[in-house]
């Protein structure tokens, strides 16, 4: 039984949150890209919204977005976050640790659990069915998809919501400086793939789907959303080549690629140079210089993937390398380094 | 400080600490009760309630049964800092 | 549709660093909840302390000394090896893994976070899904992995994960359970909550008075039929299934709804009716509203006559890895021929008329219905049957 895709929203550094490529993208000199928020007054009610951290109110409100679009109310719920609600963990680590811990709040407490998004939008949307939150970092958007394939094969579900989502964090910015993983100097994002220094710019973002059994107009499937640990001890190439055959495919079929290039000088090529030989005609799409590197920035191309397959132009500012023909079929390659993750959408 | 005057700067300390942002101290009836119709606040509330008591007038509230007095209002808190506290 | 049959198990919590020691600890009952002699927090209240050093359970997961590591891998590793070993899996090539912990490393994290330059060997503890990766590097896992992560339900909705893909073929074996430690972040959440237990979890009795937390480590090797051919089984995977009550961020309704529904949809998916059902393993954390709630769902489907009880009073509550703990206990009664005791029950509570086991005592069990709840209104059940 297939998977279609029946509606997305995506909020990101670029102001996707309007549905449609934006005509010219935002750029800025910085070391990370912050989303384009909504006013949230105007999407989530006060009740709710009051005790809110980031992350949840970025989750919450591409969730409503998303369901809003999708003609099926989705019966259940799957989140993949890479990271998860670091803010308000980082909050309540910090009360810990200044005390008195016999006068905590426990609100930075609550927030701070993984599922609580899942959680809200369940409770906010009444969505009472299977509740699924992943955390696995750069492999949580790719696990969700696919526990959302499972249960719609299952007939368990007719319509599931996925949401990938990971906040910016100033912890994990810090953290993570190790091995030059990030940038040291701003730098103009639109100058960023040409990966002229080590180091990537930190990002955000909110990417939703409502992915169900039976297609709508734009008969839009989710065909595969595979991810592996890399120990280094398999060729990615090789990887790649054995799941097309596995779907049927042969690199011919592939009509676009999106790759995870994050203007990085050590590691950019090493990860997709070879991937890219693989689909010599194919037309190259990169975005991670409009939206940052996050865990779950997969969820980015995925909605891009959609709206080319839903007719639009894929911008130029978003094409590595014109191919010659029209996208029909599209793979998704992302290497953060510990997991490699291919998700492949098609027109039906 | 008057009961009156204790009662509006309670108001706004509840403001900050329950991030009832469209909210104004006018909006608050110091009658009304603060839970179920009221205000609409939840058991999460009233945790922050009993730590804002703790933490701005030094008073703790020993005894988990004494909560639902205490909190019914905005006036009975105040009722419950001038009977025990140092306002 | 393959059946899925569990060929190993393998646990640590603070009744025993192996199923043989804990076994003995559930038939002849303990108090392990006790003041903490590891966990620094100024938060005094009793905890199911694993009584080891790192250092002493590093050596019990078989690791070399002199490096920091943590806890909650350490205790991850120790239980996904003895599961192995029970089921004899010495191929690995096409073993999958699902883990989870509540807050990945967070004992670690909580500890170096203001002065992270300080800590260099430390700092991937920062990644949300290291523990996972180095429990697979360590045993040579190459398969696909899944990370969980929703609250205390998390490695009860692993198993169902693994078991929804080893039945739709998806998967052969697939390595599954939890892990979590004990940490100054979770038990100030739990104080500040209000649902931290001052004298020590007793669920289902009157004057229970909330949560004690426990620690662990727990994982079981759930394989195909055909995988598990010629090999010794210890039960089968029968039912499972999860909902979402959409009620509270951090409490359950009254009437445990989500919770009946999740039992009901796990014996559908089991097709046996609540009956046939000869044991539950209650999530019964010891809150006022838990315990009550999951009572009246269980009364509600079960009537007063299946024995029921909560292992939490031995072990203490253990997070995200409470799910594939009390899989691993639900297992042994189905082995054992025996149902566990409510462990630190004085006067079962009053607004139930449960039929709560107060010892550990010999019963025929077929079929075990294990329920783990998680805050964001998670409820799932799981149902293990006798081969």
């Amino acid at each position: 039984m297939a998977s279609y895709i029946i509606s997305s929203a995506l909020l990101s550094p670029q102001k996707t949150f309007e549905g449609t490529f934006p005509e010219e993208p935002i750029t800025t000199e910085s070391l990370y890209l912050l989303c384009a928020e909504p006013d949230y007054k105007q999407i989530i009610p006060p009740v709710r919204l009051r005790r809110m951290s980031h992350i949840l109110k970025m989750g919450l409100a591409t969730s409503y977005l998303c369901i809003n679009e999708s003609k099926v109310k989705p019966d259940s719920v799957i989140v993949g976050t890479g990271q998860g609600c670091t803010g308000d963990l980082e909050n309540f680590m910090r009360a810990c640790s200044e005390g008195p811990e016999e006068l905590l709040s426990p609100i930075p407490f609550i927030n701070s659990g993984h599922n609580t998004l899942a959680g809200q939008i369940a409770m906010a949307s009444q969505i009472k069915g299977y509740n699924m939150t992943y955390l696995q970092e750069a492999a949580s958007l790719e696990s969700a998809l696919s526990d959302a394939m499972l249960l719609l094969e299952e007939g368990t579900s007719e319509c599931t919501l996925v949401g990938a989502i990971d906040e910016f964090s100033a912890l994990s910015f810090k953290i993570f400086d190790r091995d030059q993983y990030w940038r040291k100097e701003a730098v103009n994002n639109l100058d960023l793939l040409k990966a002229e220094k080590p180091g990537a710019i930190m990002g955000e973002g909110a990417g939703f789907f409502c992915i169900s059994n039976r297609p709508d107009r734009q008969n839009i499937e989710l065909v595969a959303s595979e991810s592996k640990m890399n120990f280094g001890t398999e060729a990615s190439v090789k990887w790649v080549t054995d799941l097309l055959n596995q779907y049927n495919l042969t690199t011919n079929d592939i009509d676009m690629l999106f790759v995870g290039r994050k203007g990085d000088l050590l590691t950019d090529d090493t990860s997709y140079a070879g991937i890219e030989q693989l689909f010599p005609t194919a037309t190259i799409a990169a975005y991670k210089h409009l939206s940052g590197e996050f865990p779950t920035v997969q969820s980015v191309a995925l909605w891009m993937a959609v709206k080319v397959l839903s007719g639009q132009q894929l911008p130029d500012y978003a094409t590595l390398k014109a191919g010659t023909r029209t996208a029909k079929t599209i793979l998704l390659y992302n290497n953060d380094l510990s997991t490699e993750n291919v998700i492949i959408v098609r027109k039906g | 400080m008057t009961q009156e005057e204790l009662i509006e700067q309670l108001k706004d300390q509840i403001i900050k600490a329950l991030s009832l942002e469209d909210i104004t101290p006018a909006d608050i009836d110091a009658d009304a009760p603060l839970f179920g119709e009221g205000l609409g606040l939840d058991s999460i509330d009233a945790i922050e309630l009993i730590l804002l008591l703790e933490k701005e007038y030094g008073i703790k509230v020993e005894d988990p049964r004494q909560r639902r007095e205490i909190l019914a209002s905005v006036r009975t808190m105040a009722k419950f800092i001038e009977d025990n506290g140092k306002a | 549709m393959n059946r899925v049959f569990v060929t190993g198990i393998g646990a640590i919590s603070a009744i025993g660093n192996n199923i043989a020691e804990q076994l003995q600890s559930l038939r002849k009952g303990t108090n392990n909840i006790v003041s903490a002699k590891f966990l620094k927090s100024a938060i005094k209240l009793p905890v199911a302390e694993i009584p080891h050093s790192n250092e002493e359970l590093t050596s019990l997961a078989g690791l070399p000394g002199g490096v920091t590591y943590s806890r909650t891998f350490l205790l991850g590793l120790i239980a996904a090896k003895e599961a192995l070993e029970t089921a004899h899996l010495s191929d690995r090539s096409d073993l999958q893994l699902i883990s989870s912990s509540t807050n990945a490393a967070i004992e670690i994290t909580e500890n170096i976070y203001q002065h992270p330059e300080e800590h260099q060997s430390l700092l991937k503890y920062f990644h949300a899904n290291q523990i996972p990766l180095d429990i697979a590097r360590e045993l040579g896992i190459n398969g696909r992995q899944y990370t969980i992560s929703t609250a205390c339900s998390s490695s009860a909705n692993g198993i169902m994960l693994a078991t929804r893909l080893i039945r739709s073929g998806k998967a052969k074996r697939v390595l599954v359970g939890g892990n979590d430690s004990l940490a100054r972040f979770s038990i100030n959440g739990f104080n500040a909550l209000e649902i931290a237990s001052p004298t020590g979890s007793r669920p289902f009795d009157e004057n229970r008075d909330g949560v004690s937390l426990g620690e662990a480590g727990a994982y079981l090797v759930l394989e195909s039929e055909e995988a598990a051919k010629g090999k010794p089984v210890y039960g089968e995977v029968r039912g499972y299934a999860n909902v979402n009550e959409a009620y509270h961020a951090t409490a359950t309704s009254p009437e445990g709804k989500g919770a009946q529904q999740a039992i009901s949809d796990a014996l559908a998916v089991a097709h046996l009716s609540a009956g046939d059902i000869s044991y539950i393993n209650a999530h019964g954390t010891g809150t006022k509203v838990n315990d009550l709630s999951e009572s009246n769902a269980i009364c509600n489907l079960f009537g007063d006559q299946t024995p029921v009880s909560s292992t939490k009073g031995y072990t203490g509550h253990t997070l995200a890895a409470c799910g594939a703990l009390e899989a691993v206990f639900s297992i042994l009664a189905i082995r054992e021929q025996q149902v566990w005791g409510n462990c630190r029950l004085l006067q079962p509570m009053s607004e139930t008329s449960m039929n709560i086991v107060k010892e550990t005592r010999s019963a025929t069990v077929n079929h075990v219905l294990s329920n783990s709840f998680g805050f964001g209104g998670n409820d799932t059940s799981l149902i293990f049957s006798k081969i």
